[in-house]
């Protein structure tokens, strides 16, 4: 009795775990290709201390249904519009100098990144 | 003695400080679990150890839990572990008109194991020599994002990085500790950050305190603790320092707690910066308060009773 019990109990755990695998690795989209960057750009290329000299940074992108992931490893960083390809960067004085900014464009077909580097300074 | 990790400058994350400078009482067989409230806001920008006026950051805070168990496996042995849990982290900055943004996270922070020994015990003169070692490890969420951007190190939950923690603790009580004081210094080094995000090593931290209480009323304790806390600067992915990090303060901590039946205590402690001194400029602290909730089990007992008298 216990061990059937134990065997449908694995059997529904194995349904349910192949179902959420399923849900997480959906069919590829036929109308999408693997991301490439068309552009990656800022509109300075330093910028003084604080808030009120921020760079633009506009990402554009081929491959369809592109999804957007800024980084940089000291500095701030804040979207501008909702699909993410326009930030706004800008940073204190933690932040001096050469900062590398890290933009990762994705869809289901892969991921790919590149970098703009802006100078950080005190006037 | 608890955690020594520090938040509130610019750039330093993980667990912030939950000890309150005293020294627990736990003996053999005996389990203190402590529930830790904290809430901690930042809006004061100061250049060396005067105030400025620079805005950036408009103001930042973070509300914080953690559950701290400790266990006395001889009288003079003490293990402990700490988890922390950030409900709120959140930073608001102001750069004139229609530029107002605001990004928050919250998750666990870091777990904290530590140990202390009893050293030195003289029971004449009620004097005792705790050393302490903490080991903390970055278990907590450190790739929160805000929309399409990964949050900076300085409001993940975790600090992202292990830490060894060394401190010595001496205790010296008076009239059957009714008065009791502690004075205590500890050093924590971090290891350096290397993910591929993230190049980054917290400077060393460096605290001293002194303690005093006095329990009256049976029942209620009143504390006062003068800290300070020096950090190194932080350096980064060159390994050089960076400059607006790292500093010298002074914490002035008045503290009161209640102990009801025996084992359950209640404590409340307020910490107000009275000295700041920062590298270049940087976001400092402007208080903080916290509540603690603590019981104490005796396993010593066949049948440890919930409401012990």
């Amino acid at each position: 009795m216990k061990a059937n019990v134990f065997l449908t109990l694995l059997a529904i755990t194995l349904v349910s775990l192949a179902g959420c695998n399923k849900k997480n690795n959906p069919a590829p989209d036929a109308s999408t290709t693997f991301p490439q960057f068309v552009s990656l750009t800022a509109d300075k290329d330093s910028i003084k201390v604080g808030g009120t000299d921020p760079a633009i940074l506009t990402c554009m992108a081929s491959g369809g249904n592109i999804s957007y992931t800024w980084e940089v490893d000291l500095g701030d960083i804040f979207p501008l519009n909702e699909a993410g390809s326009q930030v706004r960067f800008s940073a204190s004085e933690c932040c001096l100098g050469e900062k590398y900014i890290k933009c990762t464009i994705s869809n289901d077909k892969g991921s790919i990144m590149d970098t703009v580097m802006l100078y950080i300074f005190i006037p | 003695m608890g955690s020594m990790q520090s938040y509130s400058q610019c750039c330093a994350a993980g667990n912030p400080i939950s000890a309150d400078g005293s020294a627990s009482g736990t003996g053999k067989k005996m389990l203190e679990v402590s529930l830790l409230y904290q809430h901690s806001y930042s809006s004061i920008y100061y250049e060396g150890q005067h105030r400025s006026d620079y805005t950036y950051i408009d103001y930042s805070y973070f509300d914080f839990s953690s559950l701290r168990l400790s266990y006395g496996i001889t009288n003079r042995l003490k293990v402990r572990a700490e988890i922390g849990y950030f409900f709120s982290k959140a930073q608001y900055f102001d750069f004139g008109p229609g530029n107002n943004y605001d990004r928050r996270a919250n998750g666990f922070g870091d777990l904290i194991l530590g140990v202390q020994y009893n050293v030195y015990q003289n029971t004449p003169l009620e004097i005792d020599i705790f050393p302490s070692f903490d080991f903390t490890i970055p278990v907590g969420k450190f790739d929160q994002m805000n929309g399409p951007v990964v949050l900076p190190i300085d409001i993940q939950p975790s600090s992202g990085s292990f830490k060894y923690n060394a401190g010595l603790l001496l205790s010296k009580r008076f009239k059957a500790g009714k008065f009791a004081t502690f004075l205590s210094g500890n050093i924590e080094f971090s290891q350096r950050i290397n993910t591929e995000r993230t190049n980054y090593k917290y400077g060393n931290l460096y605290n001293v305190s002194l303690y005093g209480s006095y329990t009256f009323l049976r029942n209620f304790t009143a504390a006062l603790q003068v800290r300070t806390m020096i950090r190194d600067r932080a350096s980064g992915s060159d390994k050089g320092k960076i400059n607006a990090t790292g500093g010298t303060y002074l914490f002035l901590t008045p503290q009161v707690r209640y102990t009801l039946l025996k084992y359950w205590s209640l404590g409340f402690l307020f910490e107000y910066p009275i000295y700041k001194y920062v590298n270049g400029t940087q976001l400092t602290n402007d208080y903080a308060f916290s509540f603690r909730f603590s019981r104490t089990i005796n396993f010593n007992k066949k049948k440890p009773a919930l409401f012990d008298l």
